[in-house]
């Protein structure tokens, strides 16, 4: 009596462990192998299913799976209202939930009690993240999702960076942009301010008059419980070049930066009226200049705007910079005055293999090109160019890893397609490695003892489809052997930063199209390997059943 | 004998599925895109030919973009819409997500932005071809190359590419950047009907150096169709419902 008791208490909480896995188990494994392997991969659906399926004896079948079907339309069905506003949500939900109950008592012989805590239990989970994001757990743990609102769709995506936490040395906290919701009275308060400030007028009043579109510069790091996020002051942005939020749809829109009662904020302008970029499309012997020089413009308006608000004077990279066209600063105690066709400066990296130098270089882009600068204690002089063409045009969107761990660092450029460089000696490149699809992209580096990790975005294995997915891989034998897939499409701007921790390093992204941004961190517990094992664990317990049942007959 | 051939496929089998998640080497793309393109000596004049036949034309419609890459990212304006020769024109456009409108007639312009129309400088030239043909006698190339014919949406075209100086004037102040960083050069691809000799198609590629943002890739592509067709060049009713209403 006791025991039959325990097993009907126990009952709930069971169904809600086997919902959340069989939600789990179709986002990480089947929905996985379908992006990945294309009608293989659904000719693996249809195996596992079918395993699934004649696991279990004849009487228990039909309860299994339409319940297990069940939970997993149930998260979908969930998840196609979550994007919208608060009250249409809860709306949304109730009916939902009506709904789907009824359908529940009819279909499932399950009680309507036990199903109603199995649908809030996978909202709960929805809440904790979204469905869409779930696939991220093949390989991070979500450490912070941060739904950004903004109130302009020109912002495709939020730009993000990392700055040094003043409050925590060593560690780092990220830097992005948060839609603006105007309060009430904030209108009058920002016309009192402008008349107060006569020097600052003209600012605040536009900042007034694009209220409703402007963003607030946030910054985010842990507190106590989970990451919280507070106005970025000046102080920290200091820290950023003009480049790291600035550049939404740059050329074609200006980003405005002011600061308003200790708050920075930034709105958007068009760099060019509609009339003015088709007259320039109209004369195509001269579009390419009159672009260019929106560009131009554009960049030394922003830069101008940052410079003001924050103080920035001068975007530098190991304390060197160019300035009137010469590298300057100062490394390693000796000055450095050189001059270079580069209008930025790439980073500072051991370019070299340790057989020929161990000395650091300078990388600078130019027009074009990329420049290896030799640094003190070396004479400095150029060692190495790299020239693009005007197909193959050479963007600032590399990244430099170390493949091998022998502390010599390559250049993995996304050019069309993607390619990986290193220098054998001063002058010669050596392409190591070139993508056979030209949708991959190397987006940053996690640094490993034996050879760096490599995250990239690359498209699938078996599909002509050019949509990317998240992927990590390492530089082996002439090969990028795969460690990790994530199968979450819209990850873009990718940083590698240390947030929570000095030795383990995490990935900051935005997501594209959903003003999303999130940072993902080293896993605590292997949650694809549950996954696989809960399968495996279902299909035992089924075939035992099956067993059970037939020796009883 | 044939269990063994059955092993080995197995082997086989396995090695690939194994392999088969790694992505070795691939330079075919490399090789594919070093175009097979040859000098053609007459192509300058084939290219110019195609831009007198223009001439004749009293409308057209347009299907255009502007791409601009820098950093991560790609951004585009899209172009589409109707011009009447010599001072009608009705454009959509779409910035970064955003539409917008243009719409001229004569000296009377307007532009929307964020649903509020404008007036704006009407624009002088809107015939594209006559800027390329100032650019080809001022300024000829040396080398025009031809490249493999193609199909483009459904006319058969011969394709001829070349390099020109990007002059022309220049927008706002002069002075801001160092000239060096402005391209002087800019690659031009034409697209040449095979069939009626018209042009159908110009790409122009360019990139430049920004300061503290890097190389920025240019590239502009103008589709011409529609050509004398009959289009409804009336003015838009939100412009007109805007200026009529008190």
């Amino acid at each position: 009596m006791a025991e039959s008791k325990l097993l009907r208490l126990l009952t709930t909480p069971f169904l809600i462990v086997y919902a959340l896995w069989a939600v789990l188990f179709y986002q990480l494994a089947f929905t996985a192998w379908t992006l990945e392997y294309s009608v293989l991969g659904v000719l693996f659906v249809l195996a596992a299913s079918l395993a699934f399926i004649y696991a279990f004896p004849r009487g228990d079948r039909k309860v299994v799976i339409r319940f297990t079907l069940f939970c997993v339309m149930a998260s979908v069905g969930i998840a196609s209202f979550a994007s919208e506003p608060l009250a249409w949500r809860v709306i949304d939900f109730i009916v939902f939930l009506a709904l789907a109950l009824i359908l529940g008592r009819f279909l499932i012989s399950v009680k309507t009690r036990r199903l109603f805590f199995v649908i809030v239990a996978i909202t709960l989970l929805q809440v904790w993240v979204p469905l869409g994001d779930l696939s991220t757990l093949a390989y991070f743990d979500i450490r912070y999702i941060g739904h950004l609102a903004s109130p302009d769709s020109q912002v495709s995506s939020l730009p993000v960076a990392a700055i040094p936490d003043p409050t925590r040395p060593g560690l780092q906290e990220i830097v992005t942009l948060r839609g603006h919701t105007p309060v009430k009275s904030e209108a009058q308060s920002l016309i009192n301010l402008a008349n107060a400030n006569p020097a600052h007028a003209s600012s605040i009043l536009s900042a007034l008059k694009n209220l409703q579109r402007s963003y607030d510069v946030i910054a985010i790091r842990p507190g106590r419980l989970r990451l919280v996020t507070h106005y970025a002051t000046t102080g920290e942005l200091k820290q950023l070049p003009f480049s790291s939020l600035g550049l939404v749809n740059f050329p074609f829109t200006t980003a405005h930066f002011l600061t308003v009662a200790n708050h920075t904020r930034m709105y958007l302008s068009l760099s060019a009226s509609p009339g003015a970029l088709l007259s320039m499309l109209l004369s195509p012997s001269t579009v390419a200049t009159s672009i260019a020089d929106l560009g131009l413009q554009t960049a030394a308006t922003e830069q101008q705007n940052w410079r003001n608000v924050t103080g920035h004077a001068l975007d530098q990279t190991s304390g060197l910079s160019i300035q009137n066209g010469y590298l300057t600063g100062v490394f390693h105690g000796a000055p450095v005055h050189f001059r270079t066709s580069g209008v930025a400066v790439l980073g500072v990296h051991r370019m070299l293999p340790p057989s020929v130098s161990s000395g650091f270089q300078a990388v600078v882009e130019g027009n074009n090109t990329i420049q290896v600068v030799a640094l003190p204690p070396a004479r400095p002089r150029v060692i190495a160019t790299l020239h693009g063409s005007y197909l193959h045009p050479l963007t600032m969107d590399v990244v430099f890893a170390d493949l091998t761990g022998n502390h010599q660092d390559a250049l993995l450029v996304n050019t069309v397609p993607a390619q990986i460089f290193q220098l054998s000696s001063a002058g010669a490149w050596q392409r190591l490695w070139v993508s056979g699809r030209d949708s991959f992209r190397f987006e940053t580096a996690f640094k490993r003892p034996g050879g760096d990790l490599l995250i990239v975005n690359s498209p699938s294995l078996m599909n002509a489809a050019k949509t990317r997915y998240l992927g990590g891989y390492v530089y082996r034998n002439g090969q990028l052997v795969r460690v990790f897939r994530v199968y979450h499409g819209n990850f873009v701007d990718l940083h590698t930063v240390h947030v929570t921790s000095t030795s383990q390093p995490e990935l900051l992204t935005s997501v594209y199209s959903h003003q999303e941004i999130m940072m993902l961190g080293p896993q605590v517990l292997p949650w694809m390997l549950l996954v696989e094992a809960g399968f495996g664990l279902t299909l035992v317990v089924g075939i035992v059943r099956r067993f059970k049942g037939r020796r009883s007959a | 004998m044939k269990r063994h051939s059955l092993i080995w496929t197995g082997v086989v089998l396995c090695t690939a599925l194994l392999t088969g998640c790694n992505l070795p080497s691939n330079t075919t793309l490399l090789t594919q895109q070093a175009v097979q393109r040859q000098p053609d000596p007459t192509g300058a004049q084939k290219v110019m030919a195609a831009f007198q036949q223009m001439n004749d034309v009293s409308t057209y419609q347009m299907k255009a973009s502007i791409q601009v890459a820098s950093g991560r990212f790609v951004r585009t304006v899209n172009f589409y819409g109707a011009v009447q020769l010599p001072n009608l024109v009705s454009m959509d456009e779409t910035i970064g997500g955003a539409n917008y409108l243009v719409y001229q007639d004569g000296s009377f312009a307007y532009q929307n932005s964020n649903g509020k129309w404008q007036p704006m400088q009407p624009i002088t030239d809107l015939a594209p071809w006559h800027s390329m043909e100032n650019l080809l006698t001022k300024d000829p190339p040396k080398v025009v190359y031809k490249l493999p014919d193609q199909t483009l949406v459904s006319w058969y075209c011969k394709i001829y590419q070349f390099k020109a100086a990007a002059t022309g004037a220049m927008l706002g102040a002069p002075g801001l950047a160092s000239a060096r960083s402005v391209p002087h050069q800019a690659l031009y691809t034409i697209w040449v009907d095979a069939r009626s000799g018209k042009l159908r198609q110009i790409e122009v590629q360019s990139t430049v150096g920004v300061p503290g943002v890097g190389t920025a890739s240019i590239d502009a592509t103008q589709l011409y169709f529609g050509r004398n067709g009959t289009v409804d060049m009336t003015a838009p009713s939100s412009l007109a419902t805007q200026i009529e209403t008190p």
